[in-house]
Order: C-alpha cells, then sequence, then structure tokens
C-alpha cells in the first residue's frame, strides 16, 4: 500500500527501475493471509512482516546499497532510497579502496540511526507479537539494548530495553557493506518477528473490528504455511503414510525370513 | 465557527463511508479494498514493474538508475 502513495512512489517512478520477485515459494518466505487487490488493508508499523517482502536497493550490477525488511511508510521509505543514493557516492568514488568504502558503508548505517525522518522511531516498533518471540526466543538476537533484563519465561522487558526495528536493520546492514545480491544472506538479514502476519483484513469492518463470527480459520494462506498449498501438503501426507505402511511391510517380511 | 466545524465534521464522516477515509482503530488504518484496488492500478499502470533481475538491471544500466528489487509473497497486480 505505501509503494503507491507520495513521497515515495514518485521517488520509485522517477529514480530507479522497479522490479519483484514472488518468495512465496521460498524456504525462508513467511506466510500471510492471502489478500486480493480489491480487498480490505491495513497499515502497520515499520519491519512489520520481514520474512514476506524485503526491499533491495542495488546498482546495476547487483551490489546491495540498502535492505529493508517488511512494510515501510512511505515517508520512511523515501528517506531510505535517498540514504541508498548517498551510499552508491561511496560505492562509485574512484578515489576509495575497497576497503575504505566498506567502512564508510558501515559507519553510515549506523550514523543514520541518528539522521533519519522525524517521527520515524515511533513508526518502528515491532508489533507486540513479534517482540514476545524474540523476548521468548532470541533475547540474543539483536534487539534487546541489555539481553540479561529479558525474562524469557514470559517475554517481559522494560519498554526502553528494545530497540526499534530502524535501528536493527541499519545495525544488521553496517555487518554487509557491499555485498552482491547473491551473497546477501536474506534468510539471516530477515529473520525476527513470527513467521506469519496476518491483520485479517478482509474480516475487518468499517471501524476496524473484526466482524463478529468471522470464521478466520476459513482465510486463504500465502507462502509458507500448508493451508496455503493444501494439494502439496495432501500428496505430502499421503506420500509419508505409504512409506509408512511400506517400511512395516519390509520389516515385517525381513522378520519371516 | 460552529458551523464550519459542523461541515467539516459532516464532509469527513461522508468521505469515511465511501471509503476516502481511513478509519484508524487501535492506531491501525483500514483501508477499504475500494482505495486499495484504485493504489494497486496506480502502482501497476504507472511503474513497469520488471519480474526479471538481469534485464532489471540491464535497463538501469541503460539509464543510470538504481534497482529497486522486492521480495513478495504473491503477485504485484494480484494476490498477495
Amino acid at each position: 500500500m505505501s509503494l503507491s502513495t507520495d513521497p515515495v512512489f514518485s521517488v520509485l517512478k522517477s529514480d530507479f527501475i522497479c522490479g519483484y520477485k514472488d518468495i512465496s515459494h521460498k524456504h525462508y518466505a513467511g506466510a500471510s493471509g492471502k489478500h486480493r487487490p480489491d480487498e480490505n488493508a491495513v497499515d502497520t508499523t515499520n519491519g512489520a512482516g520481514p520474512h514476506n517482502i524485503q526491499m533491495f536497493v542495488m546498482t546495476p550490477d547487483g551490489v546491495v546499497l540498502h535492505c529493508l525488511p517488511g512494510y515501510w511508510h512511505s515517508e520512511d521509505l523515501a528517506s531510505e532510497l535517498k540514504f541508498a543514493e548517498q551510499i552508491n557516492q561511496v560505492w562509485l568514488n574512484p578515489n576509495l579502496t575497497r576497503e575504505q568504502k566498506e567502512i564508510a558503508f558501515s559507519q553510515m548505517q549506523l550514523q543514520q540511526i541518528n539522521a533519519e525522518p522525524k517521527g520515524m522511531s515511533g513508526r518502528s516498533h515491532m508489533q507486540g507479537f513479534d517482540l514476545m518471540e524474540e523476548a521468548k526466543k532470541r533475547p540474543h538476537g539483536g534487539f534487546f539494548y541489555n539481553p540479561a533484563l529479558v525474562d524469557q519465561s514470559t517475554g517481559k522487558t522494560p519498554g526502553k530495553n528494545v530497540k526499534t526495528v530502524d535501528i536493527v536493520m541499519h545495525e544488521r546492514m553496517a555487518q554487509r557493506p557491499f555485498l552482491t545480491y547473491k551473497e546477501f544472506d536474506v534468510p539471516k538479514f530477515a529473520s525476527y518477528g513470527k513467521n506469519e502476519y496476518d491483520k485479517h483484513e478482509q474480516f475487518r469492518m468499517a471501524n476496524g473490528q473484526i466482524e463478529p463470527g468471522a470464521n478466520l480459520k476459513s482465510e486463504p494462506m500465502i507462502g509458507n504455511d500448508p493451508r496455503a498449498h493444501p494439494i502439496e501438503t495432501q500428496v505430502k501426507r499421503q506420500g509419508k503414510s505409504i512409506a509408512k505402511q511400506g517400511l512395516m511391510t519390509l520389516i515385517r517380511y525381513s522378520a519371516h525370513i | 465557527m460552529a458551523k464550519n466545524l459542523h461541515k467539516f465534521l459532516a464532509a469527513l464522516l461522508l468521505s469515511s463511508q465511501i471509503g476516502l477515509v481511513p478509519v484508524a482503530v487501535n492506531a491501525e488504518t483500514v483501508y477499504q479494498g475500494s482505495v486499495c484496488s484504485s493504489r494497486v492500478n496506480t502502482l501497476t499502470n504507472q511503474i513497469d514493474w520488471q519480474t526479471n533481475l538481469k534485464e532489471a538491471e540491464s535497463l538501469a544500466q541503460q539509464q543510470n538508475k538504481l534497482v529497486f528489487w522486492m521480495h513478495m509473497l504473491g503477485k504485484i497486480d494480484g494476490a498477495t
């Protein structure tokens, strides 16, 4: 939704060659409710749904200048695209060695945290269910200033102990200076939060509430979820059952020999 | 002043009924399907989305631009 609104829409249209790839069958992809273009959508926070969306800014020869995981608000994405253009200037600078370029890349990523547009941090808080996932399963995953203050059993931690997604995104990018697209470790970079992200948009009424009696389980799915691939799932289940039966027959036969 | 405020509120209410103004609940904005459909049309009609990375890189080289390459679930003009 945010790509079609300004300021980012105009920036994409004028300054970039745009493209996309469907990753719904990739092993690192997450899952979501499947929504048609004419169905409702819900605005959300920066970085939500990292397993489902990754947005790369690359040079024409495939060097990754920047990558943003998940959804990003139009104004914040536009800012990050402009930032990527600055990174490109470093990449193109003939007066710098490769090592100097990589150092500059990392420094700029970390400095950008303090140079972001006003309000971006407030738009970059992790979704509650993602925060719980990180607190319980990955307290050392980079989202907490002090992992020792995270109670893994309850998922609770002081609010000030939690980093916003924009900070973690820049910190992770700082560790990946000028990788090629092929080298870029998408699964690790986009690893945080729950695998499934869904707001049940098509069941929401105009006031935002879920319709009473809505059958959320009837929602079609997309991505890495058995419900997204019902035929495939059934074949796999049948295959496992047949294989198990075959193995039992072999064992019984072997016992009689 | 009160008259203008009433007119403004009436316009806002009307706009929300026809899906032009998002209705915010719990700090999350819900966009109705007609708005979403219109925006998808804008996004896909006014930007030429490549699906082959090599071709996108070649175009970027020719036009002296950077590549914006998005991984997503589904198709940009279809179900996602």
